[in-house]
């Protein structure tokens, strides 16, 4: 959007451009980021439970037995908190490169590849970090 | 009335704009030229507050709306004042900077919806009146993408004077237009700055409309008011580096 100058516009209109364009894209991340978890959490749990039915690798009772067998509550709290951390990361970050992204469109694959990395080495150090608050 | 107080303006220590004082009066059309890089964007965006000034002082009418002499506190306190003025200004730039994820008819709205209490079937009315009067009532509901590039620049008049401004900043409004579409973005911003009496500012560099709608004409050259005067005297002036720039056009590559 700097690119074209929609920035711009908006400063020169009198926006917030960065209210504006960051802070709805970082709410909606963390609102909607740990719905799709959960989504996949039971999206996968029933592939599992179908791929070993299909395959006559498990019984239904036995899988069913199976995932509840060791089930901890706290990590479903944990996957969700974990989660938080990720969607802020990864929209404060691919935001922050996007808002201040300059010159053409060269520039905005650069930066496109640099929230990337940047997102993923966070992810990483946060992972380790909130691994040993959480669980140890 | 817009007025530029000594500015300049430097990138890393290398001066692109050096002590401009400039006054662009209320009712007519304004024009900035110069060659590409002499730093006619610049001067545009250090007027609206883009780029901060590294010195002297911009003004709107009598209100101060930039100054390099303040303080970080007085800055802060000037902040609401530049808050008014930028809902007064409307600026049509290079590229027509439409937000393409919205229509026509909503980026003409976008301005009224961020800053007025008006209700939708005013905003509707007046977005059709502004969209009417740069004779796109037919693109209302087009997307962006959908749109021509003069078909954009007039979109983007009609956003800039959706609010009523009070001043029009275009940046070389008829870049990438063919000369015959050129002249109709020429004679309507002419016609909104004498209709709505604003003051209007159009960088450019092309000389066909420094001719039709240049009543006040300013050249920049290495970055300083290098000349000053009227679409007329422009034609007797003895100032080379003038010469030079307009002799260019004439020898067959504009006019």
């Amino acid at each position: 959007m700097r690119v074209t100058e929609q920035i711009d516009a908006l400063e020169i209109m009198g926006v917030n451009s960065a209210s504006y364009l960051i802070l709805p894209k970082i709410l909606s991340s963390l609102f909607i980021f740990p719905v799709l978890v959960l989504f996949s959490m039971v999206l996968s749990i029933w592939g599992g439970w179908m791929a070993g039915m299909f395959t006559n690798c498990i019984t239904s009772h036995d899988y069913l037995y199976g995932i509840q067998y060791a089930f901890r509550p706290f990590n479903i709290t944990y996957a969700l908190i974990k989660t938080e951390f990720f969607a802020f990361i990864i929209a404060s970050i691919s935001a922050y490169h996007g808002y201040y992204v300059n010159g053409g469109a060269l520039e905005v694959g650069k930066a496109s590849t640099r929230a990337v990395v940047y997102s993923n080495i966070l992810i990483l150090l946060f992972n380790v970090l909130l691994t040993q608050l959480l669980l140890t | 009335m817009i007025e530029s107080v000594n500015i300049s303006k430097s990138f890393n220590g290398r001066p692109v704009l050096k002590n401009i004082s400039l006054l662009f009066e209320q009712g007519k059309t304004n024009l900035v030229i110069g060659e590409s890089g002499s730093g006619k964007t610049v001067l545009l965006k250090c007027l609206v507050g883009l780029f901060e000034i590294d010195e002297g002082q911009v003004l709107f009418g009598n209100r101060i709306f930039s100054d390099a002499a303040l303080g970080v506190s007085e800055k802060a306190k000037l902040k609401d004042e530049r808050q008014k003025i930028r809902q007064e200004l409307g600026m049509l730039f290079q590229g027509g900077a439409l937000f393409d994820s919205m229509s026509v008819l909503e980026n003409v709205m976008f301005p009224m919806r961020m800053f007025t209490d008006m209700k939708e079937p005013e905003m509707l009315e007046r977005a059709h009146f502004c969209l009417k009067r740069v004779k796109l009532s037919d693109a209302a509901k087009l997307q962006t993408s959908e749109l021509s590039g003069g078909m954009k620049k007039r979109t983007a008049i009609a956003r800039a004077i959706a609010l009523n401004p009070q001043y029009l900043l275009c940046d070389e409004p008829n870049s990438g237009l063919d000369p015959q579409t050129a002249v109709v973005i020429d004679d309507l911003i002419q016609e909104i700055t004498k209709e709505y009496n604003i003051t209007t500012i159009i960088n450019t560099h092309d000389m066909n409309s420094v001719m039709e709608i240049g009543e006040k004409v300013v050249f920049i050259y290495e970055g300083k008011k290098w000349w000053e005067g009227t679409n007329r005297e422009i034609l007797f002036t003895n100032n080379r580096e003038l010469n030079d720039f307009v002799y260019a056009y004439k020898s067959g590559r504009g006019m």
